[in-house]
């Protein structure tokens, strides 16, 4: 008879304990973490496991390719620590807030849509229906012609007027 | 099921010269065991020969000879086989030195033939387990050993009248009378009442305002405008004003309800199709093409709905506005209604003409079309074909000469349509000009009408030919109607074959095991594709399945899905027959890895979580972990929000492959069965789904169709296929040991470099 293997505690070893992380800048400015027991990292990447569907959550780091361990949540890091990841996020992850829609201009073959965002005024260009990624029970991603995204929040409500072109592009 | 009737000797359907024979034979003493009566004698020729069993002897007998043909002692036959050739097959006996061929005859009988042969497979067990019981033992273990197949899939013909069946339906259009189709498709509108009574009496009221705008108008030619009445003028044209706003409003209501009404029948078919869709067995899905059901949910129910709800009011409402227009018509004038009438036989006669012949060449043109829909779904999905071989001229050629035959035959079409609109404008405008003209002539003469009657009839006749018209157009409708009728309520009729037993016992886990009893499965009567699979798993075990393709792996998951239930022989879970169990919680416990992942279109997070869509996300990472999917997954930008369809393309198949062992091990499944691929998949990538099933079938009954030796490295015991039976069944050693099929595959593989199978101690 094959023997059973155990299955390993493979998840408690990924997910890094808030508190035996510490994350800081080099001199080169590059993000660098120590895990208490692990080891050191420098040039960490950050990437999140659901960008769109759970952004404040599950936040991976990378050294070269290489998974280091995952960060079950932010806020319960050490208040620098957490400063810098928030940083590298908002870096990789450009998703400005959409507040207000103020035109969509459809042509033959694409819309262009100008939008009041978080991040100030914008018009970018869509084309169909793949442009627009529903993420169940959450927000409204956009992704343009170009791959920039935007977030248009469920929660916050938009103005009629915004709605009412939501409704009719989307 | 019972389809004894056929073999079974049975007076009353016993052809009559076969009846004075087994007459004779009972009164020699010689009683008959069963009969059948074969379509073809042994040379091939369509004269019939039957073949007649005896508790002695079997024989064949003929209708013009008195000797038997052939026969053979029934204690010398070790075994019957049917043997299945192109349009005719032959029924053999093997006695312990020869084959002898007993009855021949067409595939037309195939069916009859393969129940008849297990009848005398049961008939000759029981002689023998009563002669001599040592033999029986022997028999029954080899019996079938030899068996062939018959060929390709049999045409389905109806229950009731066995007529052809299309293949795609599963109703017979002749057992589909048009009034029960009429009757069904009203069913429909029952939930409105209302609806449907509110939107008759706004038709009923525009009808009537239709019809009173002639007889207003007569009054203001004739008592206002020629009697010169101001007074009265202003009144009918107040009149008229307020009846044409009325019907103007009445329309717009009508309109509107009409439209809510007809939305929520096709809402309810919809459903109803669609939920029904999702009930019906695997073994419908296999028969029917996507694209067929497509249009079944979206076309065919719109199709219906629209002769529900528009042309059958519309017909209440035309029958009624004919009447009462006719009516007041020959209470105006007999002689000029019926002058209007004269043309109408030739008009009918007309249109039953036109329908005889329009569906010909409508026929034609449809055809053409199918031609040329067929023609780009085989070059543009396969363009890449069409340009390695540089054929594009002649693809374009090809889609040339098909659309300009498509385009001739639409215009021919047309055209006779046309002819037949000419016909019967002229028929109706030779009644118009005759009312002008002797209506007109009897206005100058007097006696006859007054300007204004003679104006309201001529507003009347439009009123009648419009009714007229759309009676003619009628059966093309109900034609159109029923027809869709037909393909809707064939899924709705169609049996959901798997019950899926609500009250059912509920299976909460597999403790003991998974026992397989004599089972045996054909699709759909045709030939058996699974033969006497008698077996037993232990929960807990890993059992691989291996054989070449075609030997009934698949099947045999397939039937341990409960996607099909056996046609013979069952399943027992826990000792809890599977077709009895509640499927529900049957299914709960079961989580399969398809050979060909599917993926849905939404994001890898919800794809892994399909089965439990209640799952964390931290749930979810730790399944993809399990399943070596997270560290690819994590490359993608956006990661677990990726869309995986969109992703599709970009994702590798042992990609797809991970995404859905991740969603298995979400499951965390009592019984896992696994479709290995056999796709080629790079070595890396197949270690890393090797490793991923290994932690995968680790303390759960897992079956595996096993490609790949390494997989098998991991079975507790291997199940060894081949034409649709099980072969041998054991661990690797014993079986490398004892079945040579097994030890041949093994060293082949090996021979390719495979790592040689170890047994894991």
């Amino acid at each position: 008879m094959r023997p059973k293997r155990e299955t390993p505690g493979m998840s408690e070893e990924y997910y890094i304990a808030p508190e035996d992380l510490t994350v800081f800048h080099d001199e080169s400015n590059n993000l660098n973490v120590r895990v208490k027991g692990r080891g050191e990292w420098a040039k960490v990447v950050v990437r999140l496991a659901c960008p769109y569907s759970d952004p404040e959550h599950f936040v991976g780091l990378l050294h070269d390719g290489e998974q280091i361990g995952m960060i079950r949540d932010l806020s319960d890091l050490a208040e620098d620590s957490r400063a810098l990841l928030k940083q590298a996020l908002i870096k990789r992850y450009h998703i400005p807030e959409v507040a207000r829609i103020l035109s969509v201009r459809e042509t033959s073959n694409a819309a262009v849509w100008t939008v009041e965002t978080d991040k100030g005024r914008r018009e970018f260009m869509v084309r169909d229906r793949h442009n627009f990624r529903r993420i169940k029970g959450r927000d409204l991603i956009i992704v343009d012609v170009d791959g920039n995204r935007f977030r248009v929040r469920r929660g916050a409500p938009l103005d009629r007027e915004s709605q009412k072109l939501l409704d009719l592009h989307a | 099921m019972s389809k004894k009737k056929t073999i079974v000797w049975k007076l009353d359907s016993t052809p009559f010269w076969m009846r004075e024979r087994l007459d004779e034979l009972e009164e020699n003493g010689e009683p008959v065991a069963f009969c059948f009566e074969s379509d073809m004698n042994i040379a091939g020729e369509y004269e019939p020969e039957a073949l007649v069993v005896t508790h002695e002897r079997a024989l064949v007998i003929a209708p013009d000879r008195e000797e038997p043909l052939r026969e053979v002692p029934i204690p010398q036959i070790a075994l019957a086989k049917a043997k299945w050739l192109m349009g005719n097959g032959f029924l053999l006996v093997t006695t312990w030195n020869e084959n002898v061929e007993l009855l021949r005859f067409s595939s037309s009988l195939s069916g009859t033939v393969e129940e008849m042969k297990e009848e005398l497979d049961r008939f000759l067990m029981s002689r023998l387990a009563w002669e001599c019981p040592d033999e029986h033992e022997k028999k029954v273990k080899h019996r079938d050993d030899e068996e062939s197949t018959a060929e390709g899939e049999k045409a389905r013909r109806c229950p009731q009248c066995g007529q052809l069946l299309p293949p795609d339906r599963d109703i017979c259009r002749a057992c589909l009378s048009a009034r029960a189709v009429m009757s069904r498709m009203l069913a429909y509108l029952k939930p409105y009442k209302a609806m449907v009574a509110v939107t008759m009496c706004l038709t009923l009221v525009m009808a009537g305002i239709s019809c009173s705008v002639p007889r207003l108008s007569r009054t203001l030619l004739d008592d206002a405008i020629l009697g010169q009445n101001l007074d009265l003028l202003k009144v009918v044209v107040a009149t008229l004003g307020v009846l044409l706003l009325l019907r103007a409003g009445t329309a717009a209501v009508q309109r509107l309800v009409t439209t809510r009404l007809a939305q929520n029948v096709i809402y309810d078919l919809r459903q109803a199709v669609y939920s029904h869709l999702q009930r019906l067995s695997m073994e419908y899905h296999d028969r029917q093409s996507t694209g067929r059901l497509i249009a079944r949910v979206m076309s065919d129910t719109a199709q219906l709905q629209q002769f529900a709800v528009g042309t059958v009011q519309q017909f209440i409402v035309d029958i009624l506005m004919l009447v009462i227009v006719l009516g007041w018509m020959m209470m105006c004038s007999v002689r000029l209604t019926v002058m209007l009438w004269f043309p109408l036989p030739v008009f009918f006669l007309l249109v039953k003409w036109y329908h005889n012949n329009v569906h010909k060449v409508l026929r034609k043109a449809w055809r053409k079309r199918a031609a040329m829909s067929g023609h780009l779904a085989d070059t543009i999905p396969g363009i890449e074909m069409v340009k390695a071989f540089s054929q594009e001229e002649r693809a374009i050629g090809e889609f040339r000469s098909i659309s300009s035959s498509y385009r001739t035959e639409l215009v021919r079409a047309v055209g006779f349509s046309a002819q037949f609109m000419l016909a019967f404008m002229v028929l109706t405008q030779v009644g118009t000009v005759l009312v002008y003209w002797f209506g007109g002539r009897g206005t100058i003469e007097g006696g006859g009408f007054t300007v204004g009657q003679l104006f309201m009839f001529i507003g009347w006749i439009a009123l009648m030919y419009a009714p007229v018209w759309r009676f003619a157009t009628l059966t093309e409708q109900f034609e159109n109607a029923s027809t869709s009728a037909e393909r809707v309520f064939d899924v709705l009729d169609t049996e959901v074959v798997v019950a899926a037993n609500p009250k059912g016992h509920r299976l909460t886990g597999i403790e003991d095991s998974i026992r397989f009893e004599d089972l045996t499965f054909s699709y759909d009567g045709g030939p058996a594709v699974l033969k006497n699979v008698d077996l037993e798993v232990k929960a807990g075990e890993t059992i691989g399945i291996v054989g070449p393709s075609g030997s009934g792996k698949t099947t045999l998951i397939k039937l341990l899905c409960r996607f099909y239930d056996p046609t013979r022989g069952r399943i027992m879970v826990d000792g809890h027959d599977l077709a009895e169990v509640e499927l529900a919680s049957y299914r709960k416990l079961l989580a399969i890895v398809a050979q060909n992942p599917t993926l849905l279109r939404d994001t890898i997070l919800e794809n892994i979580r399909y089965g439990r869509p209640e799952a964390g996300i931290e749930e979810v990472i730790h399944a993809a972990r399990t399943a070596n999917a997270h560290d690819f997954i994590m490359q993608f930008p956006e990661a677990y929000d990726t869309d995986a369809r969109e992703q599709g393309s970009r994702l590798s198949g042992g990609e797809r492959q991970r995404i859905c062992i991740a969603r298995a091990v979400l499951k965390d499944p009592t019984l896992l069965v696994l479709d290995e691929a056999t796709s080629a998949v790079d070595t890396k990538n197949e270690k890393l789904i090797q490793n991923a099933l290994d932690k995968l079938i680790q303390d759960r009954t897992t079956f595996i169709i096993a490609h790949r030796l390494s997989t098998l490295r991991n079975a507790d015991r291997i199940i060894m296929m081949k034409e649709s039976r099980v072969l041998d069944f054991g661990t690797h050693s014993q079986l490398m040991t004892r079945c040579d099929p097994y030890r041949e595959l093994v060293e082949a593989q090996s021979e390719l470099g495979a790592e040689p199978i170890r047994e894991v101690a």
